[in-house]
């Protein structure tokens, strides 16, 4: 007999760590603050010693730079290689990492924070490969060079993993806005390296480098434009390249639409996924896309409110016990539906009506 | 103070050892074992039985990580005190977040032994991505509630059900792929 306790108990440390050590937003404390502080100062005094860094100079140190390591003074000689000043007061920094003939990731790819106070927005394309966006709202800050993404972490609302999409920077939360992180996520050579194997020697240019266009907004109305060119050596080192950059119309993936949020996403699988089936099984009752969206949203409203969970909704055929029991409301203008999900065996039901022949709709009762 | 600074305190026998521990995973380690056992009485005794066993533990044991040594040990204790409290029924609160595993772990092959799917649960935390590995391993190594874990990542609890609920199947299918799910 299998012990589910005892197999969940066997789960690494370094995972226990990872979680244990995971802070929400609302954990901001002073060490988070400082460490911040301390950050953002290193990195202002690394620009000032290397304000002609635009360009990436030639890295000296990559085979030191390829080591695991948690040294911090090491971390930050190696941000000052890859920073680009491209506005007044707005800093990209580059972190870089290694990929293996295997398509493993040494560390990470690509790792980019943009920093600076008076940006508006951020409008990120990318060309081949895929990007996400962080920010750092739980506060949680992490400076080790195995954590990747220049010591910022999570931001659920803003993730995002897509080759295009605007950045807002947010006014009202003066911690995260200036520390917004983007990881270059190659999926695609990585999936060429694991599962056609092939050498990184292998690949075309084309599969082997990427740009990341950033267009920047910033609050006075002026914009600025920079490219991040990404280029994966022979031997996996990421290599990248910041400048200012013009769009062109040859430029076709930065007039691709936004993608969405993962939240986004998430929400509109559920709410579509569960309407199909209501529109094929809607049975002997009329109702167009827009009234099911509106039981739909009222079944979830409700289904939210006392916390349960839902993974399916079917309109009931069978719907006569309740039409009798809700005399004002003849059948075109009630629904029962049977909702399911986890802790519903057996499956539960929600009444629905209308007064207004469905342009307004209300729960009339739930229960088993 | 850090983790091997407590240690050392734990090795040259000073009490104040303890008073360490509990400064800096007392919370941790006491929410750990509400969440299993479902009152704050039963969760302190655990608590101080933890720090009693790493006080007799440490040394010789040298815990690589203080963190996933003395929540483990509370987590064990927690369970423990569980069970009994399920076998004399002084306690019918039910052990929900690890039932949800059901679908992916119960109906193994008899042949397969625990070590087995033990190595292929940490290989398959190792794929997927880091926020839904800290959901997992909050939900059913530290028994989280959804509503502390939505609290956590800023999510609607819905949305912590469902993420969960995906990264079960992962799990499914990743064990069957492998042979161990029949």
């Amino acid at each position: 007999m299998i012990n589910k306790r005892e197999i969940i108990g066997k789960i690494e440390n370094k995972y226990i760590e990872e979680a244990g050590f995971y802070k929400g937003k609302s954990k901001k404390n002073l060490y988070a603050v400082l460490t911040v502080a301390a950050a953002i100062v290193l990195i202002i005094g690394v620009l000032v010693l290397y304000n002609n860094g635009l360009v990436d100079k030639e890295n000296t140190r990559d085979s030191e730079l390829n080591e695991e390591s948690n040294d911090l003074t090491r971390y930050y000689n190696y941000l000052d290689e890859v920073t680009g000043d491209i506005y007044n007061g707005t800093q990209i920094v580059v972190s870089t990492g290694r990929i293996t003939n295997e398509g493993d990731l040494e560390r990470f790819a690509l790792s980019l924070c943009l920093k600076g106070e008076d940006i508006e927005s951020v409008r990120f394309s990318c060309q081949n490969q895929y990007i996400t966006f962080t920010s750092p709202s739980c506060g949680f800050v992490d400076c080790s060079l195995e954590r990747a993404h220049c010591g910022l972490e999570c931001g659920q609302d803003y993730w995002r993993m897509n080759k295009n999409f605007t950045i807002y920077y947010d006014k009202e939360d003066e911690y995260s806005s200036e520390n917004y992180v983007l990881t270059w996520n190659p999926s695609e050579l990585l999936n060429l390296l694991e599962e056609e194997s092939l050498n990184i020697a292998d690949l075309s240019e084309e599969q082997r480098s990427d740009k990341i266009v950033m267009e920047i907004e910033f609050e006075d109305g002026t914009t600025e434009c920079a490219v991040l060119n990404i280029r994966v050596e022979d031997d996996g080192q990421v290599g990248r390249l910041i400048e200012k950059y013009t769009v062109t119309d040859a430029d076709e993936f930065v007039f691709r639409e936004d993608g969405k949020s993962e939240q986004q996403l998430l929400e509109e699988e559920l709410e579509t996924a569960i309407l199909c089936q209501e529109v094929v099984n809607s049975g002997s009752k009329i109702l167009d896309y827009k009234q099911l969206s509106l039981i739909y949203e009222s079944a979830m409203e409700y289904y939210d409110k006392i916390g349960y969970f839902v993974t399916d909704m079917t309109i009931s055929e069978d719907d006569s016990t309740s039409e009798s029991y809700y005399e004002q409301y003849d059948e075109t203008n009630i629904v029962v539906i049977v909702v399911e999900g986890p802790g519903m065996d057996p499956a539960r039901h929600i009444v629905v009506g209308t007064e207004d022949d469905w342009n307004t709709c209300e729960v009339l009762s739930e229960g088993y | 103070m850090e983790d091997n600074q407590i240690i050392n305190l734990f090795n040259c026998r000073q009490e104040s050892a303890i008073k360490e521990l509990s400064d800096k995973y007392g919370n941790l380690c006491s929410k750990i074992a509400k969440n299993i056992l479902g009152n704050s009485c039963d969760a302190e005794e655990c608590v101080n039985d933890a720090y009693l066993a790493v006080w007799n533990s440490v040394p010789p044991t040298q815990p690589e990580s203080l963190l996933a040594y003395v929540c483990g040990i509370t987590r064990k204790i927690a369970i423990k005190k569980l069970e009994y409290n399920i076998a004399k029924k002084r306690n019918n609160y039910f052990d929900l977040p690890i039932n949800e595993l059901d679908e992916c772990l119960s109906v193994t092959k008899e042949e397969i032994g625990n070590e087995h799917i033990e190595s292929l649960l940490n290989e398959f935390l190792a794929t997927i991505d880091q926020k839904s590995r800290i959901m997992f391993v909050r939900r059913y190594w530290y028994e989280d509630s959804i509503s502390d874990i939505a609290k956590l990542f800023k999510l609607r609890d819905n949305t912590v059900s469902v993420k969960l609920n995906r990264i079960r199947s992962k799990l499914k299918k990743f064990l069957e792929e492998r042979g161990v799910l029949i």
